[in-house]
């Protein structure tokens, strides 16, 4: 008994106390094309990762194993920021055509296991992309927001949590409540996500600063200069520390932000490669792309 | 049939505008995304010196302004700063993705562009290829957007359309192309509007019309693009300028940039009567908007020197018409003279030299034979490039202690032959000159530090006589045996003389040298020195080193002029070259041979391009070294680097206080940024004290490696000096084995000591003294000395480095 206690109240500390990253092997992944991708999500539970072209063109699944490609769709846009239900058997994604040099967008879900594409939302001016909340999904077209059940009913706490950017700011649904927060006041808020628990929102607040407020808007943590932030656990947040000359890139490396100690640290250093938008996959490695279109997985290991 | 016929009519009005015009009405609907390129004044924003334009300010002030115009337009705007400030140099990946979560429909990133301070054009970039965008609306708006752009202006140095891919102007970026356009999830564009480095763009970006114009532009393609219906009025823009005077910067010849713009002129617009004060920024720009179409007259005046001109001009719908004035001088003006110098005319010394300005362009040859002395006395005449003023200078001075009037009779006559009205008369006195005074000596008494390569220099306050200054001064060494001279110059400016001379052969390392000046050296006009005199001074300690020369300054070529720098300013334009020499070199074939003249009193910048960039390393243990030949002009001299992505970091390397060849160095350390560094121009900048003119030599760059650094460490006193190089406080760090009387000194690079930052006993082991160099010397590259004399000795023993100075 004093064991099963003891067992517990370690992990109960493992919980609270700091993580940190440390790059174990970092090994690159080839796509049988050879072509040049940005990295725009991973598919939970599989070794797939989600990758698009330029400006988000195409959407494509890219078995890191095998290094083959799946194209989804060649559609524009349709790499930016796609969803993935919580089985991962779903992607639902925006895509977008030009009328009159107008942009239209649609929303769709694919199907990972049979290719099947259902259209969730028909062609229209103001499509927001797509949100999933466990096995829902939340799309929202010319004011009209639906929700839509894309697999198995899950029970976890944060299934029925919603979060979006609507004219610039995030906004949480839930129950078919709205919610719309500034934190930080009125402005641009960018790379918004919840936190895989559901009790946090993670953003960038008009490319000043990264924060991790909570559900009511109360700014919990102030991250500093991490791009493109994702959660890599709910206690760890990883990004970018990108640099440029106004033109182009010139460098970026891997940051993560422990939220046990508030600390942020840069755990890459490669002045050869410019990493960049990283993506958990899993918890031992992390996805990531670069300035020149070249994908990576990195293997870490999280203290 | 009437009824069908009715149907097809109603039907043919209802399907108008959609089938013939398919135009919308405005903007309503469509969300643009508007990026302000860098920002900040600072980090990665580009600054013009010679213009004081900073890049952010300009592409904010069209950024912001285009906003106004399309929310009047009912368009919705996200913009990714709306202030230049440091925080809002936003990434490249922030600012994409906010232009992303904004779900515009449009992306436009507004730049000025820069190059080699000669070409001044707009060019349009889209992602991917000439001939495969990524986006082929971006590209089909890039091609609509530069005929806007050229449309609007018509100071272009080139005339061709200048549209590219991303991957195609960038070919060595592979297809990583421009950072803010790889990710956007829109059609997008980045628009170099013009060149701020071509100076006259560079001066009509700092008048907020011009930029306002720029705006427009870009509203027009969007209309256009959008199908929006063209601006129901139109603009009416152009510059005032003198036809008579060319800029004193670069300007591309045949262009209208050839005449010098005119500040503060008043533009009017008639009939409406608006009206526009020109600014005072050398751009002579005016601008107004929205003017319904038809005829009018635009009015130029308030000039002083030239008539107000009027101009027919048509407004059109949705355009710019363009109307520049050449104004008309005011021939009938009757000459005046308006300042005469010095305003003290008593106790003047024997070569001063006067000035006397018109208000008019004098006919010079009327106004020089008008132009009286009594009692008589051989002066040399010489006017302005207007003409306007009239300086006299004594050929060989005026006469000791006498009184002398100066006439300008009314037979003096403007260009356009109007007379003076009555005759200008001044008087002054000379003073008593009993003899030829010795300005400078340079290398000066008791320095040390010489260069082995010295021109010895003397300055005197009249010409010399050149036979008796020859005989009479020579340079002896440690066994007073004369030196052989070669290359002796005899000049002469301002009423003054100099007399310089290099050594057939190098002098010998730490040796003493004396420079003798006979009683009987004179000026031309007979006045000696009076009494004979010596200087001695000791050269340097240490050999020169070497290293691997990365510039040997013999492809002269890939050097540009100074004026095409783009920040070259206060120059004069065919005076200020950059040559190849063979005759004054360092190491054969050639070495660089600038020539310059500033044409103000201080502040000027001549920069020297090497096209070359030579990659300098990257390691801050190394030194950069360059042979120059100094010209003592007191000027500074500065070596300009690029860290990587072409940021510019500016070392200051030394004043100009020697003649003669000399290795001038300064350590990796004292560049700013890291990675890998490329050498690219060396800069004189002139000062307050320094000459307005000189002829400097250059001749391989090397890059020296540590072990060859010429300070030897003296390990008994192990003396350092932090930081380095220093801003403010820096420390001076040395030990002692036992108390001793310490002198801790700064020498400038020609060995004249400038301060003494520390002098007194200090007592054993290690002695730290605060000290805050920056305060008390110029900018530069200084040599610390370290004087340690235990007690009861005489003798000094010295350990030194050197220290980069900064402000």
């Amino acid at each position: 008994m004093k064991t099963v206690f003891f067992l517990i109240v370690l992990l109960f500390s493992a919980e609270v106390y700091p993580q940190d990253i440390k790059v174990r092997s970092v090994k690159r992944v080839t796509p049988e094309d050879n072509g040049s991708y940005l990295l725009t999500g991973v598919v939970p539970g599989s070794g797939y990762l989600l990758v698009a072209g330029g400006g988000y063109n195409g959407l494509s699944l890219l078995d890191i194993r095998r290094e083959t490609l799946k194209p989804v769709t060649d559609e524009p846009g349709a790499g930016y920021e796609p969803a993935v239900t919580a089985d991962g058997n779903k992607i639902i994604y925006r895509s977008d055509s030009y009328s009159d040099n107008l942009k239209y967008s649609s929303v769709t879900s694919y199907d990972v296991t049979t290719g099947e594409k259902k259209k969730l939302v028909e062609k229209g001016r103001d499509v927001l992309t797509p949100a999933v909340a466990g096995n829902k999904v939340l799309v929202k077209s010319e004011g009209v927001m639906r929700i839509e059940q894309a697999g198995p009913e899950m029970k976890s706490s944060g299934a029925g949590l919603f979060l979006v950017i609507e004219e610039m700011m995030p906004v949480l649904y839930r129950d078919g409540e709205r919610k719309a927060l500034m934190p930080n006041g009125d402005g641009f808020y960018i790379w918004a996500s919840l936190s895989p628990d559901g009790t946090m929102i993670l953003y960038n607040y008009q490319g000043r600063g990264t924060y991790i407020c909570d559900l009511s808007g109360n700014i919990l943590h102030d991250l500093g200069r991490i791009n493109a932030p994702r959660w890599f656990n709910d206690r760890l947040v990883i990004g970018m520390d990108d640099k440029d000359d106004g033109h182009r890139i010139t460098s970026s490396e891997l940051v993560y932000y422990s939220l046990g100690d508030r600390k942020r640290v840069v755990f890459t250093s490669t002045p050869e490669r410019s990493e960049m938008f990283p993506f958990a996959l899993g918890n031992r490695r992390i996805a990531f792309c670069t300035d020149n279109g070249e994908l990576f997985v990195m293997k870490v290991r999280v203290r | 049939m009437k009824s069908l016929n009715r149907a097809l009519l109603f039907a043919a009005i209802i399907l108008l505008p959609a089938t013939i015009y398919g135009q919308r009405s405005d903007f309503s609907g469509l969300r643009i995304f508007i990026n302000p390129g860098h920002g900040g004044n600072d980090g990665d924003d580009r600054h013009m010196i010679a213009t004081d334009f900073w890049e952010s300010e300009g592409n904010l002030t069209k950024g912001l302004f285009l906003r106004h115009l399309l929310e009047d337009r009912n368009a919705t705007v996200y913009m990714s700063r709306t202030t230049n400030f440091t925080s809002d140099d936003l990434p490249l990946s922030t600012i994409a993705t906010m232009a992303n979560t904004a779900n515009a429909d449009f992306f436009i990133s507004i730049h000025s562009n820069g190059f080699d301070g000669t070409r001044n054009q707009p060019l349009v970039l889209f992602r991917g290829y000439d001939n495969a965008p990524a986006s082929p609306p971006a590209k089909t708006f890039a091609h609509i957007l530069w005929a806007k752009l050229y449309e609007k202006g018509n100071c272009w140095t080139h005339t061709s359309e200048w549209v590219k891919g991303d991957w195609t102007f960038y070919p060595d970026w592979g297809t990583q192309g421009l950072g803010v356009l790889r990710t956007l999830n829109m059609p997008g564009v980045l628009s170099e509007g013009s060149f701020h480095d071509y100076i006259p763009e560079g001066w009509r970006l700092r008048n907020e019309n011009h930029l306002h114009h720029e705006a427009w532009a870009m509203l027009r393609a969007l209309q256009e693009f959008y199908n929006v219906p063209p601006e129901p009025s139109g603009i009416i823009a152009g510059v005032v300028r003198d036809e008579l005077t060319s800029p004193p910067w670069y300007f591309r010849p045949g262009t209208r940039d050839q005449h010098l713009p005119i500040n503060g002129a008043t533009v009017t617009l008639m009939p409406s009567g608006r009206s526009v004060t020109l600014d005072d920024l050398n751009n002579g720009f005016f601008l107004f908007d929205s003017v319904p179409p038809g005829n009018y007259q635009v009015i130029a005046g308030g000039m002083a020197d030239f008539y107000n001109d009027t101009l027919d001009v048509e407004i059109v719908s949705g355009r710019s018409t363009l109307a520049d004035f050449l104004p008309s001088f005011d021939t009938a003006r009757v000459p005046v003279v308006t300042e005469f110098l010095p305003v003290t005319t008593d106790s003047l010394p024997f070569n001063q030299v006067f000035t006397l300005k018109f208000n008019v362009p004098m006919d010079r040859a009327k106004a020089e034979a008008a132009l009286v002395l009594e009692p008589a006395a051989s002066v040399i005449r010489e006017w302005d490039e207007k003409s306007k003023i009239l300086t006299i200078r004594p050929e060989t001075g005026f006469a000791s202690k006498t009184s002398y009037l100066i006439r300008l009779t009314t037979d003096a006559a403007s260009k356009w032959d109007v007379h003076l009205i009555e005759e200008y008369q001044v008087s002054f006195v000379t003073r008593a000159r009993p003899k030829l005074v010795t300005e400078q000596v340079w290398p000066p008494q008791d320095a040390a530090g010489i260069t082995l390569f010295p021109r010895v220099t003397l300055r005197f306050d009249a010409p010399l006589d050149q036979a008796s200054a020859t005989a009479g001064i020579r340079l002896l060494d440690s066994q007073s045996a004369p030196l052989a001279k070669k290359l002796e110059i005899f000049s002469g400016a301002n009423g003054k003389g100099s007399y310089s001379f290099e050594l057939t052969s190098q002098l010998q390392l730490n040796s003493v040298y004396r420079l003798e000046i006979d009683a009987s050296v004179k000026d031309i006009a007979g006045v000696s020195v009076g009494s004979g005199a010596e200087n001695s001074f000791t050269t340097r300690t240490k050999t020169y080193q070497t290293g691997n020369v990365v510039e040997s300054f013999d492809n002269i070529p890939a050097f540009w002029d100074p004026e095409a720098s783009g920040s070259t300013v206060g120059t004069d334009n065919p005076l200020t070259t950059f040559t190849s020499s063979t005759s004054v070199i360092k190491s054969a074939p050639t070495a660089g041979r600038l020539d310059y003249v500033f044409t103000g009193g201080d502040g000027g910048v001549c920069r020297v391009f090497n096209t070359a960039k030579p990659s300098i390393g990257s390691s801050t243990s190394m030194v950069f070294a360059m042979w120059v030949y100094g010209d003592l002009s007191y000027n500074e001299l500065e070596f300009w680097f690029y860290s990587p992505g072409s940021v510019n970091q500016i070392v200051p390397a030394a004043t100009i206080n020697w003649a003669g060849w000399d290795l001038i160095s300064i350590p990796f350390s004292s560049i700013g940024g890291s990675g890998d560094w490329q050498y690219h121009s060396i800069v004189v900048r002139q000062t307050g004290s320094g000459l307005k003119s000189g002829t400097m030599y250059f001749d391989d760059a090397m890059v020296i490696s540590p072990t060859g650094i010429e300070e030897k460490e003296e390990d008994a006193y192990r003396l350092s000096v932090y930081p380095n190089p220093v801003r403010s406080e820096g420390t001076v760090s040395f030990f002692l084995q036992e108390p001793a009387e310490v002198n801790v000194s700064l020498f400038s690079s020609d060995g004249n000591l400038v301060a003494v930052l520390f002098s007194g006993l200090t007592g054993e082991g290690k002695n730290s003294i605060p000290c805050y160099p920056s305060q008390v010397v110029a900018p530069g590259v200084y040599t610390l000395r370290l004087g340690i004399r235990n007690e009861g000795e005489t003798l000094w023993r010295y350990s030194s480095r050197q220290w980069v100075i900064l402000r």
